[in-house]
Formats: structure tokens, sequence, C-alpha cells
């Protein structure tokens, strides 16, 4: 090792060592010693810990990933379908989309002048009628969600889609085009079926319709089972 | 009979909240860590001090502390380290630029300790001491070291920052001048 030591010196030096530290001292270090080691655990278990924290952060974020991952192709095929649903649902609201009532003033001297110069527009209305019950058919077969759906609920539905009458604004009589065999199947069916397809502005222009024809206690009958059935509905003033 | 515990293995007891393991340790270096820091300073306030501190930073390392070294060497990096931040802020930063030529220890007066003086340990005790304190700061902590910490040069060198060459320089001039300074007095 070749280390310098003078063995003589050391000898001489350790005759020297009979200082130390004052007793107080001693206490306050030893004091202080007791109560760190009473007060926490060792750290290089948080040590530990803290090594693997990061690893441990990212399987859990890989984790979460997966799963969120898995959970949306999951449910997937369940959104698609859904989202047809809504296209359907879109295709059939936009049918049974209310006229503004704007629009519905607009139009009632054309309806008027209807008769003398048809316009295309009544017919478009019949189809978009059309398209509508379609939908509604298709939809009931391919919506049971909708099927379930309470009585109550869809009546709310209808009550929300379909806007209350402006007064002083005629809600006009169905088209010519819709005319008796439409009424005539109408008559044929319950006024509880009918309830459940028709929408509460084709339930008035039928009613209408059984006025314009002569039927008046059907008219009536049907007007309080339309009364019945929608209390809070505005009636438009020639039916009240 | 039970084997002595080292002090790496009493420190990691102690880190463990073993109090009673630290109690045998302060036990076991309380004096010479003292005594360092005392023969440094030449002020028993100031080793007092120096000391609580030193021993506190044990304390508070305890969850840190690791066996990279041997117990005494990391302690007497922390006394060390604690000695340059009291010389700094006393303005005896010089301490770091004591060195010595080796022509200097060429001419460094050496010689025997005059047999009167080996007989009379007391006296002998006291010139030793006198001889110390005039040694420059690093060849005097080179020597405390050696004697208190009872360190290898690389120990020494490693706990004060230089190399080992440095240290033996150190010690070599620390023997020829108290060498030289006990045969003067006799």
């Amino acid at each position: 090792m070749n280390e310098p030591r003078d063995q003589e010196l050391s000898r001489l030096y350790r005759e020297t060592v009979t200082l130390e530290p004052p007793q107080r001292i001693d206490d306050a270090v030893l004091a202080a010693s007791r109560r760190t080691a009473g007060s926490r655990p060792r750290p290089v278990r948080a040590g530990l810990v803290r090594r693997l924290s990061a690893p441990m952060a990212l399987a859990a974020t890989v984790l979460l990933t997966f799963t969120v991952t898995l959970m949306v192709f999951q449910d997937a095929p369940e959104a698609d379908k859904a989202q047809t649903g809504m296209r359907a649902g879109g295709a059939d609201s936009r049918a049974e989309k209310p006229v503004p009532a704007e629009a519905n003033s607009a139009r009632a001297p054309q309806a008027e002048s209807r008769r003398d110069a048809p316009s295309t527009q009544p017919r478009e209305a019949t189809d978009a009628l059309g398209k509508r019950q379609g939908l509604q058919e298709s939809q009931e077969s391919q919506e049971p969600r909708r099927a379930r759906e309470s009585e109550p609920t869809r009546a709310a539905r209808a009550m929300q889609a379909a806007p209350y009458p402006r007064a002083g604004s005629r809600q006009e009589a169905p088209s010519d085009l819709q005319g008796a065999g439409v009424v005539g199947a109408f008559a044929g069916r319950s006024a509880a079926d009918e309830s459940k397809e028709r929408s509460p502005e084709k339930w008035l222009e039928d009613i209408r319709k059984l006025k314009t024809q002569g039927k008046t206690p059907e008219a009536e009958r049907e007007l309080a089972e339309f009364k019945k059935r929608y209390p809070e509905y505005r009636l438009p003033e020639d039916l009240r | 009979m039970a084997r002595e515990s080292s002090d790496e293995e009493l420190m990691l007891r102690y880190g463990d909240g073993d109090a009673r393991a630290f109690e045998a340790l302060y036990h076991r270096h309380r004096g010479p860590v003292y005594r360092f820091l005392l023969r440094q300073t030449a002020d028993s306030a100031v080793a007092e001090e120096l000391f609580q501190d030193v021993w506190m930073r044990v304390v508070d390392s305890r969850g840190r502390y690791e066996i990279r070294a041997k117990f005494t060497s990391w302690m007497y990096t922390i006394a060390h380290n604690r000695l340059m931040d009291f010389y700094r802020a006393n303005g005896r930063a010089t301490f770091l630029n004591q060195e010595e030529s080796e022509a200097a220890l060429e001419n460094a007066p050496g010689g025997e300790i005059p047999a009167d003086l080996r007989l009379d340990g007391k006296r002998a005790a006291e010139r030793l001491l006198a001889a110390i304190s005039e040694l420059p700061a690093a060849q005097r902590e080179a020597f405390l070291l050696q004697q208190e910490g009872d360190m290898s040069l690389e120990e020494i060198a490693g706990a004060t920052g230089v190399n080992r060459e440095t240290v033996k320089s150190r010690l070599r001039y620390a023997f020829a001048k108290l060498r030289a300074t006990l045969g003067k007095a006799s």
C-alpha cells in the first residue's frame, strides 16, 4: 500500500484523545435521532415505490386506453344501429317537423286559392305524409325501444312536435288528394288506434273533414276524444 | 459471542427505525468526530455547533443512506463539507490552496522525538497538540482523518475531494512538521 503512517506520532496522538462532546450535545442528537426514527418509515421503500411509479402509471394508461378502445368497438354496432334509427328518426322528425306559424300564415292564401290553381304543394304534402307513415311503420318494426315507450311519452312528444296554432290563423283542411278514401279508412278504425298514428294536426284535419261531410256526431265524438287526449292543445277557432 | 455490527449495518437498521442502532453508531464515533472538528476549528463552541450539525445531517439522511462506501467516509465527507462552509463564511477559504511543493518537502526539517518527551506522555501529548494546531489546515485535516477516522489514503481523498497523491503528500508534510516541532520543543 505504501501509505505514510507514523506509528510513533500515532501512539503519541492516542494519548491526547480524551476530549469528548458535552453531554447536552449527546442528549440533543440522540433525542433528535429517536424522534426521527419513530416518525416515518424508511424511505428506501418509498424509493422503491418511486421507482415503480412510472411503470405502474404507464401500465395503467395502457390498460385504460385498451379498455376504452374495446368499449368503443363493442358499442360500435349499437351506435350504427342507433345512428340508422336517428337517421330514420331525423326523416320522421323532418316529416313531423311543425310548419312554422309564419309559413302557415303565408300558406293560408295559397291554400285558399288552391282549388282554382292547384299547386304541387298538396301532392308534396301527401307524399311527405305517405313517407312519414311508411317511416313510422318501419320505425315501429326497427326500433323496439321506441315501441316500448309509454303512450304518455309519445303523446308528450307529439305535443312538443305540434305547434299551437296561432290565434287567427286557420289550420288548413287536408288537401283534396287526401279525400274520401282516407277518411273512410279513418272511419273504420278506432279512435285509439288513430290517435297512436296520427298527429294532432292530422286528427284535426280529419275532424274537419267529417264536419264538411256532414258527419257531425262522429266529428263531435272525435273532437271529444281529441280533447280528452290532448287537453292542453289549443283548438283552432273553427273547431272550438 | 455475537459479532459486532458494522457501521453500515447499524445505519441501515436505523433507517428501518431502530433508534438503538443509531445510539450504538453515535457512541462509536462521537469522540473522533468531535475531536476532528475541535482540532480543525480550535474553537469548542464552533466545534460543538458543527458536530451537532453533522450528526443531524446523518439523522436526516437515514432514509437515503445506501452502502456505497464506508460509513466513516460518508460521515467525514459531511464533516469536511461543513468545515468548508465554515471556512468560507469566515474568510478562510485559502484552506483549499495550501499545497506545498515536493522541493519544500525535501527541505522540511525532520527528526527524532526527544527521549525525555517520549517518557513524559502528558507533556508529549500537549506538545503534539500544539504542533497539530500549527499545521496548515489541509495537512492537519489529512492527519486527523487518518488518526481519528482511521481512514486510508483513498478514503481521505474521497472525503476531501482531492486525489490520493495529494493526500499522501499532505500526510508526509504533516509528519515532518510535527516531528520537527516536537524536536525543537524538547
